[in-house]
């Protein structure tokens, strides 16, 4: 049981909580002192609670449900905090547990975390660390509502493929999409980045307002600056008028940055600014605008590395991948090739007017032995190119495949069959080698089953006593006594 | 990769504009696709994804169509020039995900150079096949 603690008064420093759901307190704790002081200051902030003295009426309450944060106290007179955290923990609001305790023990924190606690605190301490507890569970808690609140349906947009790889893609990408942190798409070249930023903003709050895309590969440095920033009238020789950039227009929406490792030195720092306080200034202006946009950036090189030789800025890489989705290459979900190419042959048929074409599976073996440095993007010009050249073929059949393609795709397969032949010709032992290890073998076995009987052994192989002695020191093989 | 220029409506207006790109060296090249070939018939065996297309829009209506028409335009590298320098109309625009957007007013060097750059990305790609 625990000692009434005489809590101090002092300046309350509790968080205020978010106007729109008042948050709902439950403290389990037998301390009166502590429960009522607790209480007092989580009202006068505008939080809902109540209090529980023994484990079983908290239970109770608990069960009562509504609850968003309850504050556990370890040592109860009915029984202990820690015991009963789940029961806590699977109440119906899945309220999140701080356990606060007069008996710090390492052994109790870590059941704590194990039970599923969010954090464990020391009683002496619970005026100074309880704020930071509360606010830090809170906006968990808000955030991890918000991502329940994601629709099961995930709008995939032109993101084709089932396998194993592209599925833990689109689970990232669905994560993203129910969060407002800044997302860095990384993947090799032509791994589908800007299909799933698109989709990224599609799944979004801010799907309705424009999704914006910044090239900065495409933009020469000359441009760069106003294309983003925009420019009032003046600010440059041409500039007769003025112009918004693409930040003011990706207001409410979604800015995409592509290539964003292609962004000049100069312009990070720029656009670092714009990260952290959504301002920014036009080229040549004196105003500081406003921009409330979501960040979506995307790069098949390594920032990290271009970090460390002074190319990229590591504060901005920070800001960036506040979320990071990695994108699998094609080699590693070619089980999605039928698909997408059932999907790419179907588009340009559409397109062009024609009836949908047959795949032969020799069609899809062939593409599946191809390495696809260029991934999906090289896949759909390959369709593109078989398309193109046999726009009557009602089947399309590996023999259609680029000629260029076939022959890397036939040298392949002899190097392949060549190193096979190669790791096949070193695994095999000489004919001498062979004979050696097969006698001894067959002497060991031998020696074994005749319980190292030499008789037996001769009367078992047929060999003379002095061909089985010859063996068994060829091969070193211990004999027993005879008997 | 190819260059192609597109608009909905022939006009006295879209001819001198292109007449203008193609005193440009480096858009010499620029082919025209034929009025309302919205498949690209003609040229389509032709056109591959990855290529620049610049599409061009005088009007409202002009553009309106071609934003009605964006999915035919998803495969392909969009620059696109508007006559109207009216901010709805280029916040619309972007449903086209367009690289850059220019005005047949401004500076025709600005294209020309982001065209060259585009291009020279391309062929710095190994996996970019060329038609």
């Amino acid at each position: 049981m625990t000692q009434p603690t005489k809590a101090p008064q002092v300046e309350s420093t509790f968080p205020c909580p978010p106007q729109e759901s008042l948050a709902r307190i439950l403290i389990v704790d037998d301390d009166k002192v502590l429960s009522s002081m607790l209480s007092e200051q989580l009202d006068r902030k505008g939080y809902t609670t109540a209090a529980a003295h023994t484990l079983d009426h908290g239970l109770t309450l608990a069960r009562e449900g509504g609850w968003d944060v309850i504050l556990l106290d370890v040592q109860l007179p009915d029984g202990n905090g820690l015991e009963d955290l789940p029961k806590f923990t699977k109440t119906p609001s899945y309220p999140e547990v701080i356990i606060i305790t007069g008996h710090g023990a390492a052994d109790g924190a870590e059941k704590a975390v194990l039970g599923g606690a969010w954090s464990y605190i020391e009683k002496p301490h619970v005026i100074r660390d309880l704020p930071m507890h509360l606010t830090r569970a809170l906006q968990y808690r808000k955030e991890k509502q918000r991502i329940k609140a994601v629709p099961v349906a995930l709008l995939r947009g032109s993101i084709i493929g089932k396998s194993k790889a592209i599925n833990h893609s689109l689970d990232q990408l669905a994560t993203a999409a129910a969060s407002h942190s800044n997302v860095l798409i990384t993947g090799e070249t032509g791994t589908g980045k800007e299909l799933f930023a698109q989709a990224l903003h599609e799944n979004s709050e801010r799907s309705h307002k424009p999704f914006v895309v910044v090239d900065c590969a495409s933009l020469p440095d000359t441009l760069i600056e106003s294309t983003l920033f925009g420019h009032v009238k003046g600010a440059f020789t041409g500039a007769d008028r003025a112009q918004e950039g693409l930040i003011q227009h990706a207001n409410g929406g979604t800015l995409f940055l592509d290539e964003v490792g292609e962004l000049p030195l100069a312009i990070q720092k720029n656009f670092l600014r714009v990260l952290q306080e959504r301002t920014f200034r036009p080229v040549g202006g004196s105003t500081e605008l406003h921009s409330d946009f979501r960040l979506v950036a995307a790069t098949n090189r390594n920032l990290s590395r271009m970090v460390q030789e002074g190319s990229f800025r590591c504060d901005l890489l920070f800001r960036l991948q506040s979320l990071n989705l990695t994108l699998p290459p094609l080699l590693e979900r070619l089980d999605d090739i039928q698909g997408l190419l059932t999907h790419f042959l179907g588009k340009l048929c559409q397109r062009y007017s024609l009836e949908t074409k047959g795949i032969a599976p020799d069609l899809i073996d062939a593409l599946k032995q191809h390495s696809w440095p260029g991934n999906v993007r090289e896949l759909y010009q390959v369709a593109e190119q078989v398309f193109a050249q046999n726009s009557n073929a009602p089947t399309l059949y590996a023999i259609h495949l680029p000629q260029k393609l076939r022959i890397h795709l036939a040298r392949a397969t002899v190097q392949g069959n060549q190193q096979s032949r190669n790791k096949e010709t070193a695994a095999l032992p000489t004919w001498k080698e062979f004979k050696q290890q097969s006698e001894c073998q067959y002497v060991k076995t031998l020696m074994q089953l005749c319980e190292q009987n030499i008789p037996g052994a001769c009367k078992i192989s047929g060999l003379s006593r002095a061909r089985v002695y010859q063996l068994l020191e060829k091969y070193t093989i211990q004999k027993c006594p005879q008997k | 990769m190819n260059l192609f220029f597109y608009e909905n409506t022939p006009s006295a207006e879209t001819e001198q504009f292109l007449e203008l790109l193609h005193s440009r060296r480096s858009l010499q090249r620029l082919r025209l696709l034929p009025v309302e070939c919205k498949d690209m018939a003609g040229h389509s065996l032709a056109a591959r994804s990855g290529d620049i297309l610049i599409l061009f829009a005088a009007t409202d209506t002009e553009l309106t169509d071609l934003l009605e028409s964006h999915e035919m335009f998803s495969d392909f590298q969009i620059i696109l020039i508007l006559k109207d320098h009216s901010i709805p109309n280029i916040i619309s625009s972007y449903i086209l995900k367009p690289r850059f957007i220019t005005f047949t007013d401004s500076d025709t060097h600005n294209l020309e150079q982001v065209i060259q750059k585009i291009e020279k990305n391309t062929a710095n790609n190994p996996y970019f096949l060329q038609a």
